[in-house]
C-alpha cells in the first residue's frame, strides 16, 4: 500500500510538472509569434516608407519624374484606366512598377492607392492582369495581413503603398 | 527483514523515477522556452541592425555607395556581419543570413534610378 500511495504522489507531481511545461511551451510559443510579428511589422514599415521616398527620385521611361507625371495627372482629373494605362505601358511608368514589385517584400501583392475627392482605387496585379480599380485587390485579400504607407501627391490626393501578405 | 523491503531507497524508488521524469520534463520546457526568448531577441537584434545599416546606407534617401564608414560603425555596434549589394550584384551574404530589400533611388552611376538594395546581416 505504501508503495501504491507513493508511485501516486509521483505520478502526480509528474502532472502538476507536466501542466506547468505545457504552460511555459504554450508561453514561448505566443512570445516566439507576437515577436515575429514585431519583427515583420518593423520591416514592411521601413520599407514602404522608404519606397515612397524612393518614388520621388524615380523617374518613368520617357525620363519624366513619376511623382510629377501623377501629380499633373490627377490635376487634370484623369481616370483610373489611365493611370493603369500609365503604370503598365512601355510608354509610361511600367519600370516604375517593376522596381517597385521587384524590391518589395510582398512581390506581386504589392498595390498603389489613390485616394481624394473623386478618386478611390487601388492599382496592382490581380487574376486579369493589371488594373486600377475601387475593388482592387480582390475581396479575398480581406483577411490578409496589410502594412500601408502614405504620403500626399496632391491638395487633395494621398498614394497608398499596400503590402499584402 | 520485512517482507517486500528492498531497502530504504529501493521502497521510494518507483516514486524518484516519476519525480526524476517530472523534473525533467518542467526543466526542458524552461529551457526551451529560455532558448526560444533568446533566439527572438537575436533576431528581432539583427533585424534592428538591418534597418539602422539601411538607414545609414539610405541618409539622403538616395544611394551612391551601399557601404558606407557609418554603416559600417552600425555593424560593428550590434556585433553583426553584413553585405550590401543593389538589384543581383555578387555579394558574399552566407545561405543563412537574414535579407530585407528596400526600394532606393541609386546614384552611384550619376543618373538617378530606381534600385533594389538588398541588406543581409548575420551574426559574428
Amino acid at each position: 500500500m505504501k508503495g501504491q500511495a507513493a508511485v501516486m504522489d509521483g505520478l502526480i507531481f509528474m502532472l502538476i510538472a507536466a501542466g506547468a511545461a505545457t504552460l511555459l511551451l504554450f508561453t514561448s510559443s505566443l512570445y516566439s509569434a507576437s515577436t515575429n510579428n514585431q519583427i515583420m511589422k518593423i520591416y514592411n514599415q521601413e520599407y514602404g516608407g522608404n519606397a515612397l521616398v524612393a518614388l520621388h527620385y524615380a523617374k518613368d521611361n520617357n525620363g519624366a519624374w513619376f511623382w510629377n507625371e501623377l501629380r499633373g495627372r490627377f490635376d487634370a482629373g484623369v481616370t483610373s484606366t489611365d493611370i493603369a494605362f500609365y503604370l503598365s505601358s512601355a510608354s509610361g511608368a511600367k519600370q516604375v512598377w517593376e522596381n517597385l514589385t521587384y524590391s518589395s517584400p510582398a512581390g506581386g501583392t504589392t498595390y498603389l492607392c489613390f485616394k481624394g475627392i473623386g478618386t478611390n482605387y487601388c492599382c496592382g496585379e490581380n487574376s486579369s492582369g493589371f488594373s486600377c480599380l475601387r475593388n482592387n485587390p480582390p475581396d479575398e485579400f480581406v483577411n490578409r495581413t496589410v502594412y500601408t504607407s502614405s504620403v500626399k501627391i496632391t491638395s487633395d490626393t494621398t498614394i497608398f503603398l499596400k503590402l499584402f501578405y | 527483514m520485512r517482507k517486500g523491503f528492498i531497502g530504504p531507497i529501493g521502497d521510494d524508488l518507483p516514486s524518484i523515477i516519476s519525480i526524476v521524469l517530472a523534473l525533467g520534463l518542467f526543466f526542458s520546457g524552461v529551457t526551451y522556452a529560455l532558448n526560444t526568448y533568446n533566439q527572438k531577441i537575436s533576431d528581432m537584434e539583427l533585424l534592428k541592425g538591418s534597418v539602422e545599416i539601411a538607414r545609414a546606407v539610405m541618409e539622403n534617401g538616395t544611394v551612391s555607395t551601399v557601404k558606407t564608414k557609418k554603416a559600417d560603425e552600425v555593424a560593428y555596434s550590434y556585433s553583426l556581419f553584413y553585405d550590401a549589394y543593389l538589384n543581383d550584384a555578387a555579394n558574399s551574404c552566407p545561405a543563412k543570413a537574414h535579407r530585407f530589400s528596400y526600394l532606393v533611388a541609386d546614384s552611384s552611376s550619376g543618373d538617378i534610378q530606381l534600385a533594389k538594395l538588398v541588406i543581409c546581416t548575420w551574426r559574428r
